[in-house]
């Protein structure tokens, strides 16, 4: 197991995880949604608009049940958790944000953290909040 | 009909010119001797075509402007920028700006008194999308130049303003290419002169107030039908084209900063070809249903996709050249619902019930506000964060008991700010999208506890407001906890009446230590509030506010009164006075009713409008 990794390493790396995560991650939700499950972790959490869903069985069943949709993305920033904190397992956290057009609904901004780790050479992601911003109510 | 008859007419027109041209080429690429005299002829044509658009801006304003842009921006209008620039040393194009004041004045012998400016206009293409500010400093940065963009608006993708000097309008446009937006791009800048002056402050006021004269706050109705005839505006000399981006954007801001209330818009008979300046009225207008565009210049039915975002149940379209286009009313119906799948009513007349199928509309999940993972834990957090706030809104160097020595910490803002600029955050921002080198990558995160508060110092002053707090728990265990604190901050120092608004987002990764808790990640990201967050905003912090104020004060005089609930309602004194006058001078139970006709959206915006 790694020990006390150079902090600069680290960062490299979590960019290098982050940036790949956000080109797969919304590029699968947006097209082959039935197999973005396979991202999250058995035990992931995810938490969508304060809905929580514990589980990859429910989390896949829950975002499948979601509309259609497409994201822009418009920035990402990702950080590491340093080795320090985690007892040597690679763990980074990302944060999104962008557009998102679901099928019949209007263009919403919406902002996403991740928080991700790296099981046996895969990352799986540990925690996900999803937030759309507020526009009007539709009545 | 008669319009449809023409639109067919200038349709073969377009056709028969096209052919011309095509024609001309074949015929002159013949024989190797008739290479120079190609050369020449194919300048000709080139000239010619110059010439057209030329006439065609002219007498109709911004028409051709638009139609320019809209048909096919890398062609034309480079051709355009191309011509004027490859032009210039023979001093042609100076001719023609000179010849055009001069007409003006022949015309208009108001301008004879006033001092005419020749004005330009800059188009930034594709820059709908940029920061206002983050722009003008971009070309003032690389230009070494001062200048002050007029009416700066947005028409299609594009984003236009106005300068009033040939030097600098020359000068903003050679910064063309050269600067690299955040997406990535190279942000291109055409220029041309413009022969009118952009409408004044003053004639603005006059505006609204017509626009004002116009409005029905009982059905929530604006009629804009015909403005450029309307009586008023032409006795002030002020001639509204609604169709001209820029006029378009006038019109926007009033309705925006007045009545977003808005339920139904009569915007007949304009002459508008395009919904280039209409879309942009969308964000501001949620509440509206009903559209009449009866008796515009719209010739395709596909326009009505870049006003689709309205949920529109009425809508007129009678009297565009595009109705003609249709034998089979079926036909046009089911063309138009594919756009506004709500509309009952179409050109006055009801609608039969749309083909519907279950799979068509698949609803979001409800919203829930806040979610917490497991209660253990839960109050430590909600205390830190309590305490985190206050220390940040009071004095920044307290919160070195916060980070963790070999904390991590970035800033994000996104890359169009739509709204105030977020200028102050800018150079702090970390977004991995547009940052494409890795030292970069690298400093813009701050890695330890005196690089995090001496950044966190350099931020703008803040004040948040701890109603609109919101937060999600989404990891506790025995080592770390994982947060996100969501909501609003005055920016600004102190009690600024003006303070603007931000949205911000906050996820923390802290290390815990027994019941204390250390930051040892945290992504902070700052974007401006949507309006529903704003009116979301001044509802609660009202409800909190209203019980404190009337124990504060023993006897207030109705004056006193008046203002207090002006300022916690953030209703003007007008409907303040309405307000309390209707509930007999009992400020609780005018705070009650305020509250439950704003939780309604029954008070119309014009109240909180000071």
């Amino acid at each position: 197991m790694a020990v006390e990794q150079d902090p600069k390493v680290q960062i490299e790396q979590s960019i290098e995880a982050g940036t790949k995560f956000c080109n797969i991650f919304y590029e699968h939700f947006d097209k082959t949604r039935h197999r973005i499950g396979k991202m999250y972790h058995d035990t992931a959490q995810l938490v969508w608009e304060g809905n929580g869903v514990v589980g990859k069985a429910n989390i896949e069943k829950y975002l499948q049940d979601l509309p259609g949709c497409f994201h822009r993305l418009d920035w990402f920033d990702c950080q590491p958790i340093l080795s320090q904190f985690t007892s040597g397992k690679e763990t980074i956290v990302v944060a999104t944000g962008g557009t998102v057009k679901y099928d019949s609904h209007p263009m919403r901004g919406f902002m996403q953290n991740f928080m991700l780790t790296n099981v046996d050479g895969t990352w799986k992601i540990i925690t996900d909040s999803f937030r759309l911003q507020k526009t009007f109510v539709q009545s | 009909f008669s319009s449809g008859g023409s639109s067919r007419f200038s349709e073969h027109d377009d056709r028969s010119r096209v052919e011309t041209h095509h024609q001309s080429d074949r015929s002159t690429s013949r024989g190797g001797y008739r290479g120079n005299r190609r050369g020449s002829r194919g300048q000709g044509n080139y000239r010619g075509r110059g010439s057209k658009f030329r006439s065609d801006r002219a007498p109709s304003g911004g028409q051709g402007d638009n139609g320019n842009f809209e048909q096919d921006d890398d062609g034309d209008v480079n051709m355009e920028g191309t011509e004027t620039r490859r032009f210039k040393p023979y001093a042609r194009p100076s001719k023609n700006y000179d010849r055009k004041p001069r007409h003006n004045n022949n015309n208009n012998q108001q301008s004879r008194r006033e001092p005419t400016k020749n004005w330009y206009q800059i188009t930034i293409l594709k820059g709908s999308t940029l920061d206002e500010e983050w722009l003008k400093q971009e070309i003032q940065t690389l230009a070494m130049v001062q200048f002050h963009p007029v009416q700066y608006h947005l028409d299609g993708n594009h984003s236009c303003f106005f300068v009033d000097d040939h030097v600098t309008a020359g000068t903003i446009r050679d910064c063309s290419r050269k600067i690299t937006s955040p997406d990535g791009e190279k942000v291109a800048i055409l220029m041309r002169p413009y022969n009118q002056s952009p409408i004044t402050n003053d004639k603005i006021s006059k505006i609204q107030e017509v626009l004002a004269s116009k409005y029905k706050s009982d059905t929530h109705h604006l009629d804009a039908s015909a403005l450029f005839s309307d009586e008023v505006l032409r006795g002030e000399k002020i001639f509204l084209k609604v169709n001209t981006s820029a006029h378009m954007h006038i019109i926007t801001r009033i309705i925006a900063q007045n009545i977003s209330t808005l339920k139904s818009l009569d915007i007949s008979n304009n002459r508008l070809f395009s919904f280039d300046g209409l879309k942009h009225l969308i964000p501001f207008t949620p509440f509206l249903q009903e559209l009449n565009l009866a008796k515009n210049s719209l010739k395709s039915i596909k326009e009505l996709e870049k006003i689709s975002s309205w949920d529109l149940i009425k809508l007129t379209l009678d009297g565009n050249p595009l109705c003609s286009q249709y034998t089979s009313q079926t036909e046009y119906i089911s063309d138009v619902r594919e756009w506004f799948p709500n509309l009952t009513s179409l050109d006055g007349h009801d609608l039969p019930a749309p083909v519907k199928f279950d799979v068509e509309k698949v609803e979001l999940p409800t919203s829930v506000l806040d979610f917490v993972q497991t209660p253990n834990g839960a109050d430590t957090i909600k205390m830190f964060v309590a305490e985190y706030f206050k220390c940040y809104d009071q004095s920044r160097a307290m919160l070195a008991a916060a980070y963790h020595e070999n904390c991590l910490f970035t800033i994000s803002i996104p890359p169009s700010a739509r709204g105030p600029p977020l200028s102050k955050y800018f150079k702090h921002s970390r977004n991995l999208k547009q940052i494409k080198n890795m030292s970069q990558k690298i400093s813009t995160i701050s890695q330890c506890q005196a690089d995090v508060l001496a950044k966190l110092q350099l931020l703008p002053k803040s004040e948040h407001d701890f109603s609109s707090f919101h937060l999600d728990i989404l990891l506790v265990t025995s080592e770390v906890t994982n947060f996100i604190v969501r909501g609003i901050y005055k920016e600004g120092e102190g009690f600024e009446a003006n303070g603007l608004l931000r949205a911000f987002s906050r996820s923390f990764v802290c290390q815990v230590t027994g019941n204390a808790l250390k930051i040892i990640n945290e992504q902070f990201f700052v974007r401006n509030p949507t309006p529903q967050e704003i009116k979301d905003l001044k509802a609660t912090t009202t409800k909190n506010k209203i019980p404190s104020a009337p124990a504060a004060t023993n006897a207030p005089s109705q004056d006193d009164m008046i203002a207090s609930f002006s300022r916690e309602s953030g209703m003007n004194v007008g409907y303040s006075r309405q307000c309390l006058e209707e509930n007999g001078w009992n400020y609780e139970k005018a705070g009650q009713t305020f509250l439950e006709l704003n939780g309604k959206g029954a008070i119309p915006a014009e109240a909180f409008v000071k």
